[in-house]
């Protein structure tokens, strides 16, 4: 597996894990107080820069033909 | 329905969690700068997420910092515990007010138990919820409530400004309409207990405000509400015997305690003087009229109703005017034979005033010597002090104030 592929990986592993358990903690339907100051919205454009990310190097890599 | 605040834990978690994501994503920007992954692209996203999650971690720590939250103090984390489960509870058991009525401890009981007794967390618990009903009326037990309230503005710990949005918020959700209690049908059982849980409740309230009494009336302000608002609650808390005879008690050590720490500006401290002395003649003349209002309940309580403790040794050089009991004797004298009601709470009433005079003298003068403005205890104050030390036994026990008294005793009685 080339390098632009690990990274992609790597990176999309950080969305399914991290991320995905960002997001549960600070659902805000199950909250009231001050944690409503965290945005979900901002987690998910988090999540948005990452999967850009991992398309452009899964771009790279393909057209790399490796 | 409103809800308790978060929980602490689950929000540290998510503080970790962003930290986490953040090092990871930096591991991974630091990965994409070297070899055929140096893509200026990837860097600014990567740069951008990183920017993100740091702005909400920052957020998440700057909350867990807060005065809301200490986690640096470990027993918060047991007392956010307790309200977070409350919450649920309170929650996912609507019925809960009826579960206090059935002569067992209730899961309310056990969580409120666990802060009581601490100042601090009581008062946290109390701070934490915009809900407060379950604070007052979910217990089986009231002395939990009552120990609640107690630790959380006891005036030892708690500021004028904290007592004031505890107390203030007490009495509205006390005298106010109880909206929760709505859609559910209750059982004469839940009726009956009810109406003693609300009777120990009023109780209670006349505990909680006696120490802060003078702020329902002279002293106002503080607490950044009216006088009329402030008279018209402690009025209806005055209703009850037992709470009316707490304020009672308690209103000379709030006597001592607000005029010990006079402002150092003279027309300030006047202006001070002045309105402790108003707060203290609207608590005596309320209680007087409780205890008119109450003759009909039983009458073994109603002669300690207006008595109030010695507080200090009398060890101080007296004003001429101040002779406690004169007023009292010539009441006495003049109305002896008409054993009354009315004419004991008036009597009483001017014996009452007489003794905090005697109180207010003595914390002013303290206030003096604390200051400075006397130099020894047994030194002769200077005449600018003399005469606000006068001033402020005027204020609270005056001829004036006594001839109306009598005035209104003989009218009645002609």
């Amino acid at each position: 597996m080339s390098t632009p592929l690990q990274l992609a990986v790597r990176i999309q592993d950080t969305i399914n894990q991290q991320l995905r358990e960002i997001s549960r903690l600070s659902d805000s339907d199950t909250w009231v107080g001050p944690v409503a100051l965290i945005s979900h919205i901002e987690i998910l454009r988090v999540k948005s820069l990452l999967a850009s990310c991992i398309d452009i190097l899964r771009a790279h890599h393909d057209s790399s033909g490796l | 329905m409103t809800r308790l605040a978060c929980n602490p834990e689950r929000l540290a978690l998510l503080a970790r969690r962003l930290n986490i994501a953040r090092g990871e994503i930096s591991l991974q920007l630091r990965l994409a700068e070297i070899g055929d992954l140096a893509m200026p692209e990837i860097r600014s996203l990567l740069q951008r997420a990183i920017s993100l999650l740091e702005s909400q971690e920052d957020r998440v720590r700057r909350i867990l910092n807060s005065s809301f939250l200490n986690l640096s103090d470990s027993y918060s984390l047991t007392f956010n515990s307790s309200a977070y489960l409350l919450n649920r509870w309170v929650t996912h058991h609507p019925r809960w007010w009826s579960d206090a009525t059935h002569g067992e401890t209730t899961e309310i009981d056990i969580l409120i138990a666990k802060v009581a007794g601490s100042p601090l967390d009581a008062g946290r618990l109390i701070d934490s919820t915009s809900f407060l009903a379950p604070l007052i009326y979910g217990c089986n037990d009231t002395e939990v409530v009552r120990k609640l309230w107690l630790s959380a503005t006891d005036p030892r710990t708690t500021s004028v400004t904290t007592a004031g949005q505890r107390i203030t918020r007490l009495v509205e959700e006390v005298f106010g309409d109880q909206e929760w209690r709505e859609g559910i049908a209750p059982t004469w059982v839940d009726i009956h207990k009810q109406l003693t849980t609300r009777r120990q409740i009023h109780d209670l309230l006349g505990e909680v405000v006696a120490p802060w009494q003078l702020q329902f009336t002279g002293l106002a302000s503080e607490w950044s509400w009216s006088a009329e608002t402030g008279i018209h609650y402690l009025k209806k808390i005055a209703d009850a015997e037992n709470a009316a005879m707490a304020i009672s008690q308690g209103l000379g050590s709030a006597l001592y305690r607000n005029l010990s720490d006079l402002p150092d500006d003279s027309s300030a401290r006047l202006h001070r003087i002045d309105s402790i002395a108003f707060a203290v003649g609207a608590s005596t003349e309320l209680l007087r009229n409780a205890k008119v209002r109450q003759t009909d309940m039983d009458s073994d309580h109603l002669s300690t109703l207006l008595t109030i403790p010695a507080l200090l040794p009398l060890k101080l050089p007296w004003p001429t005017s101040l002779l406690i009991g004169k007023s009292k004797s010539f009441v006495v004298n003049l109305f002896d034979k008409t054993p009354e009601v009315r004419v004991t709470s008036a009597m009483q009433m001017l014996q009452h005033r007489s003794t905090l005079a005697s109180i207010a003298y003595m914390a002013v003068f303290n206030s003096a010597l604390t200051s400075g403005r006397i130099d020894q205890v047994n030194d002769r104050p200077s005449p600018d002090v003399q005469l606000e030390l006068q001033h402020t036994v005027d204020l609270i026990d005056n001829p004036t104030a006594r001839g109306q008294v009598l005035a209104d005793l003989s009218d009645e009685n002609s």
